[in-house]
């Protein structure tokens, strides 16, 4: 067994080593390409714009915007807006694929509207912040309280069981 | 029985075998905290999902906790600080079997994004299984911190150059 003295060492050491590793990685993070965006520079940019259902609806209405669900595949088809194509933010090889399968839609002439599952749920922002790094130049609005806020104003979604009757 | 008290004593004093575990929990280390440090971003997106650090805590352990499992990673395969690193190991790992348990008893079934094994086609989905698996760590790491001498390490050879030296 460690003595006394001997582990107050130890515990000295490791504080230490964490204190060495906190500066290295938020200095990495800084140069970092895919660095955690702390203050988001996107938004910044005003290239991300969030956009309240009530707006979102009167694009969805217009058949102007793409609407794109951001959460994972299985939340997907439970349920989605209508019409929405379903390109994952995560992980980032799938989202990756996905972007490159749906690459005629999203060079398309309608605006992109993004969503996902609550105002804090960020697999939004992440994929815009993408596709905004893979060269996509014009706004991307996202859809603010996501998916709830939607569903409370009832608009039109699509469910699984729907779907299963197509 | 005396050969099994014999081995027993030996694991806990420190033996090769005691060695090959801290080294392979060290690639461990370093292979999950490689991944993570690529992207921080979807790491972020993974801790969100487990829902109990609040969102504005999110970003800064998304960057600190790859770090930390990188840091700890090296020295453990260098047998560098074995006992101060052995003891942070213990701490994340303690860290992620609360983050684990509480799910588990959520229901949520998600991929726990842990050690990035699912590259090697293993699951890594939410469970008692995880969890088990993560206190079998903790075991191991436990005989890491407590051994008294360790093969092939960096502290046995500075240990070494010291005692010559006097």
């Amino acid at each position: 067994m460690i003595e006394m003295k001997e582990l107050k060492k130890v515990l000295r050491e490791s504080v230490l080593i964490v204190l060495i590793t906190i500066i290295i990685a938020f200095t990495v993070n800084l140069f970092h390409p895919r660095g955690y965006v702390l203050v988001s520079r996107d938004r910044a940019q005003g290239k991300i714009v969030f956009i309240s259902s009530v707006e979102a609806k009167i694009k969805h209405a217009h058949g102007s915007a793409l609407f794109i669900d951001s959460r994972d595949k299985r939340d997907y088809l439970r349920k989605h807006i209508e019409g929405a194509i379903h390109i994952p933010a995560v992980p980032e090889s799938l989202s990756l694929k996905k972007i490159n399968e749906h690459f005629g839609l999203l060079r398309g002439l309608k605006e992109i509207v993004i969503y996902c599952s609550g105002r804090s749920c960020e697999t939004d922002e992440t994929l815009a912040r993408r596709l905004l790094d893979l060269g996509y130049e014009r706004h991307i609005f996202i859809l603010y309280n996501g998916l709830p806020e939607w569903e409370a104003g009832d608009y039109p979604i699509t469910v699984q069981n729907d779907e299963k009757r197509e | 029985m005396n050969i099994v008290k014999r081995i027993a004593i030996n694991i806990a004093y420190g033996n090769q075998l005691v060695a090959v575990l801290r080294i392979l929990m060290g690639a461990l280390f370093i292979f999950s905290g490689f991944f993570k440090v690529l992207d921080p971003n979807s790491f972020g997106t993974v801790i969100f999902r487990y829902g109990v650090l609040p969102d504005m805590l999110i970003p800064y352990a998304a960057i600190v906790f790859p770090f930390l499992e990188l840091t700890v990673g090296c020295s453990l395969l260098c047998g560098f600080r074995i006992q101060s690193n052995a003891l942070i190991a213990i701490a994340l790992m303690l860290a992620f079997i609360f983050a684990i348990s509480v799910n588990v008893i959520r229901g949520e079934t998600f991929d726990c994004g842990c050690f990035e094994l699912n590259r090697f086609g293993f699951e890594e989905n939410i469970s008692t299984t995880l969890i088990i698996r993560d206190l079998f760590f903790v075991l191991v790491l436990y005989l890491i911190f407590n051994a008294k001498r360790h093969y092939y390490s960096l502290d046995n050879l500075i240990e070494k150059k010291q005692l010559t030296n006097l």
